[in-house]
């Protein structure tokens, strides 16, 4: 992870890479996660049959509030 | 491995492990507004959206795994039709299986949702649920009176529209 350079040696001819920077999270998080919910809404077996999006339903309650 | 949707018959009903296939079939059915008069959502606008919604629960299980989600296709045997479906959903411990159902209007009064439900029922038991519940609109008496005939009884409800009803296996 960083700021990478590249070149070529005019000389030469040969290739290279250097970072210049490297990043950190102040509070890294696990991996394979990404940014996790504030709050989880699941779809229930029923929901599915009834056509219903509960995922929606609650963003829409929550812009409305 | 137990196969948690097999195929189930009776004398006058089949069920189908529901598929995206029973979709242009079950669509008429599933489609009339008379049906939806106590249930909270809405029908399908068209057969792919239900082959969408079917093809969904093929999986058979929720997404964190912690659920069986088992839909049976109802076939009444006598023309070969589907009629309906059957659905439960059942914790993975088998402590609970939490069942629901819909019949086609024309074809209440035959007792085929008994049939149905009840064949659902003894399978979900030979595989060891504990337990059974059902939600059911209050004024939706045809439903109540068959979860009565099932053997369940009536347990304390949270909310008074909404009857909720449980039965030991």
């Amino acid at each position: 992870m960083g700021e990478i350079y590249t070149g070529q040696s005019p000389v030469i001819g040969l290739s290279y890479a250097f970072t210049t920077k490297f990043f950190l999270e102040p509070n890294p998080r696990p991996n394979n996660q990404g940014v996790l919910p504030d709050v989880k809404i699941a779809t229930t077996e029923r929901d599915i049959q009834l056509g219903k999006d509960p995922v929606l339903d609650y963003a829409l309650r929550l812009a409305d509030t | 491995m137990i196969d948690f949707c097999p195929p189930l018959e009776s004398g006058t009903v089949i069920l189908h492990p529901l598929k995206r296939k029973h979709a242009e079939a079950l669509f008429s059915i599933v489609s009339d507004g008379e049906l939806w008069q106590y249930i909270d959502g809405s029908p399908p606008a068209s057969v792919a959206e239900l082959r969408q919604r079917y093809a969904s629960l093929e999986t058979r299980m929720n997404p964190d795994q912690s659920e069986y989600w088992l839909n049976w296709a109802i076939e009444k045997k006598d023309d070969s039709r589907l009629i309906g479906y059957v659905q439960a959903t059942v914790e993975r411990s088998l402590a609970c299986a939490q069942i629901a159902y819909v019949l086609g209007v024309r074809f209440r009064g035959q007792f085929l949702a008994f049939d149905a439900v009840s064949l659902m029922i003894e399978f979900l038991r030979s595989i060891g649920v504990q337990r059974f519940s059902a939600t059911v609109d209050s004024e939706n008496l045809r439903s109540i009176r068959l979860l009565k005939r099932l053997g369940f009884y009536q347990s304390q409800a949270r909310d008074p529209r909404n009857l909720e009803f449980t039965a030991s296996a």
